[in-house]
């Protein structure tokens, strides 16, 4: 019994998020189940619409520097609570934590309220600053995770036979929570690759990303070119669990 | 040399970069934005005025957004409950090793999947030609389409395909902690397992229904996109109330309805955080 109803509620979740996919391939202009004849057109015009493939590769080169930074920056703050004794840390993490729980679209008014004082507004780098403030909190919790976890003995083990603190650091923590620094990365990379509602505000005609394109086609014309668009970003985001899910058993392994 | 003065040593001549770098990022890119935000809701044409607040919490309009926002967010958390807890439990208690790893991959996977695709995806599900209404016509449950888009119930729907995720994995957390012998010992006593899990397992396992609900009530406080897209005009929740207020010029308005928002929010945060001391769960 209640396999079969954690079965049932399993295909329930999953299920829905996959019916877009065979919609990319049909032949008509709209979605209809079932799909009576397959063609790859919606495909050719995806790739023929500079919007889509601009759009697209500007989401990449967004998401990829937010990979960076954002990885950077949260495992800043994980090790400030890992490393250093200070007082308030307790406020320090709460601050890091706030971009989680303010919701997004007030992050979205304040930002676009500010940037536009300093003229980030449009362009890529207020994207990157935007979308790296959304990860930045998921680096900081699963570096805290990751850092706490390790054995600190370890290092001062490494530190015993004659390394520095930094150096021991280096060579004993760093390999040791790899696979957690590309989680980390992997889950930035999806944050700003998916991110819709900041990016409303933030973004401009000459800035729009992948979602922001599908997002202004969703709410005029829906035509299949949607559902080309919608694969991709789906075999994107799920690619990125995946290669986490590898990257994760080979280290236990 | 205790571990602590070993750590810190070291490692204190790096703290303006591990410390004061993060730090400033944040406040710069949120903390001043937001605080901006504060001042500019008590801003009106002509100085400081209360008149946004008065507008945000009289007008009918506003209030019935307001709360028609907190009663899906409240279904939604309680739906999402229901659904994740025997997920959770069998996660845990399961014997087969490889079930456990079944359900827990199978409730991460949509997490892992573009929100947007998933919410686009039920519009194309639910709409009136849509594979749901098809079922229902085929077996004869109704003629006509029955209205599923854009209604409470589509953005119920999606929300809570959105944030099982989220419940599942509080409820994971705390279960995993709950020592299993306690249950063999009500058995010893002769309890059947079903008055074993209710009157053990279940109290047992409150701090993770506690702290999976309150961020999944939270977090659906301040979606956008669903709402935005599988709502009608009538299902507005209050970040889509925020967001047209924006698009038509009333920073004062969505200024203020920003803070109502974020003070509701934090309000419960504050709340469950006295009562439990931690809300924070594990998330990977």
């Amino acid at each position: 019994m209640l396999h079969i109803f954690v079965f049932l509620v399993l295909i329930a979740i999953i299920a829905p998020a996959l019916v877009i996919v065979p919609q990319s391939f049909t032949s008509l202009n709209y979605f209809v189940y079932p799909i009576k004849e397959f063609s790859l057109k919606w495909y050719q015009k995806f790739f023929e619409n500079p919007e889509w493939i601009t759009s697209l590769e500007r989401s990449l080169l967004i998401a990829v520097c937010v990979a960076i930074f954002a990885t950077f920056i949260g495992t800043l703050a994980a090790l400030a609570v890992n490393k250093l004794n200070f007082k308030g840390k307790s406020v320090f993490l709460n601050i890091m934590l706030t971009p989680m729980i303010v919701p997004v679209v007030i992050t979205g008014v304040a930002l676009y309220a500010s940037f536009a004082k300093i003229g980030l507004n449009n362009s890529i780098p207020g994207l990157v600053l935007a979308h790296s403030l959304l990860a930045i909190p998921m680096v900081f919790l699963t570096m805290s995770t990751a850092f706490a976890r390790f054995d600190q003995n370890l290092e001062l083990a490494a530190m015993s036979m004659g390394s520095t603190p930094i150096g021991a650091f280096f060579k004993v923590t760093v390999p040791g929570v790899r696979a957690s620094l590309v989680t980390s990365a992997l889950l930035s990379f999806v944050t700003s690759l998916d991110e819709v509602v900041v990016t409303i505000f933030v973004s401009g005609a000459n800035t729009k990303t992948l979602p922001m394109v599908m997002w202004e086609n969703l709410r005029t014309t829906i035509n299949p070119t949607l559902a080309v668009a919608a694969t991709f970003l789906l075999v994107l985001t799920l690619g990125m669990y995946v290669i986490k899910e590898i990257v994760e058993s080979r280290t236990k392994g | 040399m205790s571990t602590a003065a070993f750590k810190s040593g070291a490692w204190d001549k790096a703290k303006w970069l591990l410390l004061i770098v993060p730090l400033l990022y944040v406040v710069l890119t949120m903390g001043i934005p937001l605080l901006d935000i504060i001042r500019k809701s008590f801003t009106g044409p002509d100085g400081f005025t209360f008149q946004f607040y008065v507008k945000a919490l009289s007008e009918r309009l506003y209030l019935s957004v307001l709360f028609s926002t907190i009663r899906i967010s409240l279904i939604v958390t309680v739906v999402a409950l229901l659904l994740s807890y025997p997920m959770a439990y069998l996660s845990v208690v399961a014997k087969s090793s490889k079930v456990r790893t079944l359900i827990t991959a199978g409730v991460l996977i949509p997490y892992w999947i573009s929100m947007l695709v998933r919410i686009f995806a039920w519009q194309v599900i639910l709409q009136n030609n849509g594979l749901v209404n098809q079922a229902l016509m085929f077996f004869g449950i109704t003629k006509a389409p029955v209205k599923l888009l854009y209604t409470d119930l589509a953005v119920t729907i999606s929300l809570v395909q959105i944030l099982i995720p989220f419940m599942f994995l509080s409820l994971q957390n705390n279960m995993k902690q709950i020592d299993r012998n306690l249950l063999m010992a009500s058995s010893i006593m002769g309890a059947t397992k079903f008055y074993g899990f209710i009157h053990v397992f279940l109290p047992l396992s409150k701090p993770g229904i506690l702290s999976g609900s309150i961020m999944v009530f939270v977090l659906s406080l301040g979606f956008y996109i669903a709402p935005a897209l599988l709502g009608g005009p009538d299902n507005m929740m209050l970040s889509n109330l925020i967001e047209t207020s924006m698009t038509n010029f009333n920073w004062g308005l969505a200024s203020a309805l920003s803070v109502e928002l974020l003070v509701l929010v934090y309000a419960i945060i504050a709340l469950t955080f006295r009562l439990t001391g931690n809300i924070f769960v594990k998330q990977y």
